[in-house]
């Protein structure tokens, strides 16, 4: 760095510092941001907390039904405990396994779709639709508004602090009258400029870095396995989000118009890729892909037989089941045993599969919503960057999506552990505690490949304007 | 007077030659456009949908067949949120709150299916309404028209020619006022009767109550919010000294008022008093509905005491004595406590919210903003309390034909029939189709006081400022 | 060192200078007179490249000023009507800052010197700009112009607003510069000044310059009378 460039930059320094109104706007969004951190700390915290609690209400469940073998059989009480453990006519449809989808070590820091979406369901081998769209309790206003977490600092509030420090780069010396003192410089008015937005760059990016080292190491250990390339990815992210709006602020001077036009066009660009274009692609994507949620309402019916003593319409029940299971055919000279339960077990399972064509339409039709939006995200870095946030920290909508197939599978997996036992008129032992089904979801590294794309989106065209603006600002003004 | 409409006029002339002014009031026009389609379009497509669907589920109510009346309970029927028409205006909290719900004995089910869930995550940065659009571009434009109202005649000299000329600072700033409003009514009246020709013209089924007052209220309320603005520009313009301070300084306002304010406050609401997780929420109704509120009263016990009220107060020994089915009076008795247990819980949630959003009102006597969104939201009926309220005329739906079902059970069917006892046709046809009106508009505008009390104080104050630093201000030798 | 050769600028219709032919040698001062809107600080506004010339060039030191931008303002030092500086910074750091823009970097003890030798009251130098007054920046600018060691010196109404004292110690300024041989273009409306303190003196008149004489050669009233005769035509 050659001297004249030091002296730029020492100079811009004491600017600066002495700027009252500049550094009051940097301790505010420092001071902001440590809300943010506090905020989305908090609510994950509550749903670490309630997690624990789901689990622990599991775990005693069932260490209940293991118990409720050795005990002596002596009141009304006991028998009916021991009966719900080892009678799987009782059994499939009360015992609770919680499926949990718990949020990464940094999800404090862009909340995403947590607070939307439910992270936990607690599932019987009753239908899996009636439980899968149970809705976690929360204030619609503050849904509607939005969390204030650090992605919202950074999305939001970080390029006000951009557009605020540069945005009279060129025009306030030009208005102040300091500009012909520029001019006459054997060092171009354009790499002047450019070394000033460099400072700024340094400064404003350190800061929101700062930051984010901040909540990082706030909400865990920055060199765990899974913690070290999300905590990268974030701040690359940050790094190349501040990129693009200095790209742009560069783009907006460059054509050397008065303080006035500079902060209007910069708040009318920050204004159009946070507000008006996501805001249009709303209303445009419901337009183009409706969903009619009426038809799912019937899923939260629970529905019994016409008739339980109809022997005719147990037949068809139990045929039906048949054709879906064709693993219990061979159990059905067991039918007359145990007949009620067989087949209201038959019946509500029967249930989902009826259900599924309408739920499979549905999700097809929230894919095609969210394949439709993804091809707008290049030319709106703000949204893609909230985006990739959410995808880094596993927040976003198709973490849950997964989460929800997670859940199906598992939903499964739990009706073959009773069915298995009730079709062929086995009891659960104390031992098949032991080899109950577990939730697992499955860790994919997949989406390091759609962040890096983004990446890749952001940083052309944070280049497209950067060079735009290079060629616009002349090497010596007129 | 005369002189500020003289200046009114000049005003007006010279703002319809800016091109920046005229460029962003086409750019508000065409996104009202799009927004008021769209809004209709959505409008329309949810209501028939919505219409439909009750008019199948009250068919299949109809048409379920002959039955024992508890059996009906149990098949229950579905309700679906109408949309009212004014969300065609004001999307409110529609898109957070679920659509249907399930209506059957025993247990409160949720509203299930809020739109945002099947939205893509992009539904957290906004829809474009037209309310949207009036409340957050709105002021934006005026801000634009009004930054440099004075601080422009401040830098040009032409104050000191006003004023040499015996013309007062405080006739100078009414006329700017005046011409700017004028202009902006322009834009906002068109726009308030096309809304008002939509809305009758689409409104069936009739929800909303008092429509056309809404309207108008609505209407009022946007102008005094467009003219609390306009006098906050021109004020700020007349206390600033350069033309960009004032646009800085409007700006932060700008910011402050509709995005950091409402999201702070809301945020904060939820650290403070924190929701019950859906869990416990369940599980503490079930366990008061089985061990009585507060522990004191079991199930079984309150049965076994009704029994013997009701033996003693007909004189006879058993049950089966009784002249109407005990078992039905059983039910019925379990079914009230059962509400009244969830009157109670429901009740602590709904306090809690109310907590929340009181935080948010009493923001809004330093956030205009905040005052015309909780107004809006409540005019269009898309708000919480009239989501709140919905839930309560379904709540009462479902005990009112919950109670018809254990009654004819009680007075018609006899002790331990079950299975022989059955209705028909013209039960059901009993059971009235459920229809709903939103609260007047006196009851609505009850619940938004400090709303409506914080924009008449902004009001006042904005104007006695205004007064008192015209008369202040002098024009130095700058 | 300075040459213009048919330098002409027209906007639109509008001929804001026409053909002007002038060279200017190391050592002399030229003061350009003429009423306001002559062209006077056209010609200095295209000699510093800040406009471009529709047709003829200006050279300095035989580098054409548009094709050779940064390699002519390396040699050039410049003072406009009314110097503004960043009202944040001392004089002293604005001193700095602006000879470290051009490669010279001084210590602190010799840019107080040179801020003490341009008439800035000690006191003064370490305080913000905002605090000065037209006179003091005006200083400032001489310290620059010193201190930048620039073979060409430019001057738009360098003395307007300046109260006498101030005016005279300018004069100094100009003198040192003519004896250092530093090639000087003034633009200014004092006749006094023009006389007194410069070789070469030239009339503008609606962008032409229609007298040119070497200052030695008039006396004052003849200056007066001949300035006022172009003015009144």
């Amino acid at each position: 760095m050659n001297k004249v460039t030091k002296t730029i930059i020492r100079y811009e320094w004491a600017s600066f510092i002495r700027n009252k109104f500049q550094l009051l706007l940097l301790v505010i969004i420092f001071l902001f941001a440590m809300y943010a951190i506090y905020y989305g700390t908090s609510v994950i915290n509550t749903q670490l907390k309630t997690i624990t609690e789901v689990q622990k209400i599991e775990a005693d469940e069932f260490h209940q039904y293991q118990v409720s073998f050795d005990e002596e059989l002596n009141s009304v009480d006991a028998k009916r405990k021991k009966d719900i453990a080892s009678n799987p006519s009782y059994a499939w449809f009360r015992h609770g396994y919680h499926t949990v989808l718990p949020p990464h070590k940094y999800a404090a820091l862009a909340i995403g779709q947590r607070d939307l979406h439910p992270y936990y369901h607690r599932l019987t081998g009753m239908s899996l639709y009636y439980q899968l769209f149970e809705n976690e309790i929360s204030n619609p206003v503050k849904l509607y508004v939005g969390n204030f977490d650090l992605s919202f600092v950074i999305i939001y509030l970080v390029p006000l602090l951009i557009i605020a420090f540069t945005f009279g780069l060129y025009s306030i010396e030009e208005e102040s009258g300091v500009l012909a003192l520029l001019r006459i410089q054997s060092i171009s008015i354009r790499k002047i400029m450019l070394v000033r937005l460099m400072f700024y760059f340094m400064l404003i990016t350190g800061s929101a870095l700062l930051i984010s080292l901040i909540g990082l190491l706030v909400s865990g250990n920055l060199f765990a396995d899974e913690n070290l390339l999300a905590a990268l990815g974030w701040l690359a992210g940050v790094i190349l989000y501040s990129a693009f709006w200095f790209s742009l602020m560069f783009l907006i001077i460059s054509f050397l118009k008065n303080s006035a036009f500079n902060a209007i066009c910069a708040a009318g660009c920050w204004l159009l890729f946070l507000l008006v274009i996501p805001a249009v692609l709303n209303v445009w994507m419901v337009a183009k892909f409706p969903i009619d949620t009426t038809h799912l309402a019937e899923l939260t019916r629970r529905t019994g037989l016409e008739n339980e003593n109809d022997e005719k319409e147990q037949v068809e029940v139990l045929s039906e089941f048949l054709e879906y299971n064709p693993q219990y055919k061979a159990s059905d000279s067991l039918f007359h045993n145990n007949k009620y339960a067989k087949v209201y077990a038959a019946f509500t399972t029967l249930k989902d599969n009826h259900s599924k064509k309408d739920v499979d339409a549905y999700n097809r039709q929230i894919e095609k919503r969210n394949q439709w939006v993804k091809q707008f995200l290049w030319i709106n870095p703000a949204v893609n960057m909230q985006d990739t946030f959410a995808l880094i920290l596993k927040t976003d909508l198709n973490t849950f999506l997964s989460y929800q197939s997670a859940l199906s599978k598992f939903h499964k997996n739990i009706n073959t552990f009773y069915f298995d036992r009730l079709f062929w008129d086995k009891p659960i032992t104390q031992d098949d505690y032991s080899k109950r089904p577990v939730f697992k979801i499955e860790n994919s590294n997949e989406r390091w490949n759609q962040v890096l794309y983004s990446f890749l989106e952001i940083i052309f065209i944070s280049s497209l304007f950067g060079i735009l603006g290079f060629m616009k600002m002349k090497k010596t003004t007129h | 007077m005369k002189t500020s409409i003289l200046i009114a006029k000049k005003e007006i002339k010279i703002a319809l030659r800016e091109k920046l002014v005229l460029a962003l009031s086409c750019i508000i026009l065409v996104l009202l456009g799009i927004s008021l389609y769209t809004g209709v379009v959505a409008y329309k497509q949810q209501q028939e949908t919505i219409t439909n669907a009750q008019v199948e589920k009250r068919e299949e109510w109809l048409g379920q067949g002959d039955k024992h009346p508890h059996i009906a309970a149990h098949f229950g029927t579905f309700i679906f949120k109408p949309k009212t028409v004014l969300s065609l205006f004001d999307f409110g909290l529609d898109t957070y709150t679920g659509t249907s719900v399930y209506l059957e004995a025993h247990y409160q089910h949720q509203f299930m299916f809020r739109p945002a869930q099947d939205h893509s995550s992009m539904i957290r940065f906004g829809e474009l309404s037209s309310a949207l659009v009036l409340q957050i571009l709105m002021p934006l434009l005026i801000i634009f028209l009004a930054y440099a109202s004075f601080t422009k005649e401040k830098e040009r000299g032409t104050l000191r020619l006003l004023s040499s000329q015996g013309i007062t600072l405080t006739s100078v700033a009414w006329g700017k006022i005046i011409a700017y409003f004028i202009m902006l009514l322009a834009i906002l009246v068109p726009f308030a009767l096309s809304v008002l020709l939509i809305s009758y013209w689409l409104e069936t089924p009739d929800t909303v109550t008092d429509l056309g007052i809404r309207i108008v209220l609505l209407g009022a309320t946007y102008m005094v919010y467009i003219f609390i603005f306009i006098v906050l520009s021109v004020l700020v313009s007349l206390k600033s000294s350069v033309s960009r301070n004032a646009l800085l300084t409007l700006l932060t306002c700008w910011i402050l008022f509709t995005i950091i304010i409402p999201k702070t406050i809301a945020n904060f609401g939820e650290s403070l008093y924190p929701l019950p997780s859906m869990k416990i929420y369940k599980e503490a109704i079930l366990k008061d509905k089985e061990n009585g509120l507060e522990r004191k009263t079991p199930k079984a016990e309150r049965m076994a005491r009704l029994e013997k009220e009701l033996l003693a107060k007909h004189k006879v020994d058993s049950v089966q004595q009784l002249p109407f089915n005990f078992e039905g009076v059983m039910m019925q008795a379990g079914e009230e406590y059962g509400d009244k247990v969830y009157d109670v819980h429901w009740g602590r949630l709904l306090n809690i919210f109310h907590k929340q959003n009181k935080l948010g009102s009493y923001s809004s006597l330093v956030n205009p903003y905040m005052a015309l969104r909780n107004i809006s939201m409540g005019l269009s009926a898309t708000d919480l309390s009239t989501s709140i309220d919905f839930q309560k005329k379904v709540e009462n739906y479902r005990r009112s034909f919950i109670k018809k079902m254990n009654n004819d059970m009680a007075q018609n069917s006899k002790y331990g029939e079950f299975y022989e006892y059955s209705v028909g046709l013209d039960m059901w046809k009993s059971v009235e189709d459920f229809s709903y009106k939103t609260p007047s508009i006196y009851t609505t505008l009850k619940k938004y006081t400090i709303e409506l009390i914080a924009l008449l104080c902004w009001v006042i104050i904005l104007i006695s400022l205004l007064n008192y630093s015209t008369r202040k201000t002098k024009l130095t030798n700058e | 060192m300075l040459k213009a050769d048919g330098l002409t600028k027209k906007y639109g219709a509008f001929t804001a200078l026409n053909a002007l032919d002038l060279e200017i040698e190391a050592g002399d001062i030229f003061c350009l007179l003429g009423a306001n809107g002559a062209g006077k600080s056209t010609t200095i506004n295209l000699f510093l490249n800040f406009i471009e010339a529709t047709s003829g060039s200006a050279t300095i030191n035989s580098m054409d000023v548009s094709k050779h931008a940064l390699e002519t303002k390396q040699i050039l030092s410049y003072i406009p009507e009314n110097l503004m500086l960043y009202p944040n910074l001392t004089g002293l750091e604005n001193l700095d800052f602006f000879c470290g823009l051009g490669g010279k970097n001084y210590s602190k003890d010799e840019l107080d010197i040179l801020l003490q030798q341009s008439g800035l009251q000690a006191d003064f130098i370490d305080k913000r700009v905002q605090n000065y007054s037209k006179g003091m920046r005006q200083k400032v600018g001489i310290a620059l112009a010193r201190a930048r060691e620039a073979k060409v010196l430019l001057l738009d109404e360098p003395t307007s607003g300046l109260d006498p004292k101030a005016s005279n110690e300018f004069s100094e300024l100009l003198l040192e510069m003519k004896n250092k041989g530093v090639a000087t273009l003034m633009a200014t409306h004092d006749l006094f000044r023009a006389k007194d303190t410069g070789t070469h003196i030239g009339i503008m008149k609606e962008g032409v310059l229609v007298e040119k004489f070497e200052s030695k050669d008039v006396s004052f009233q003849d200056l007066e009378k001949l300035y006022l005769k172009h003015m009144h035509n």
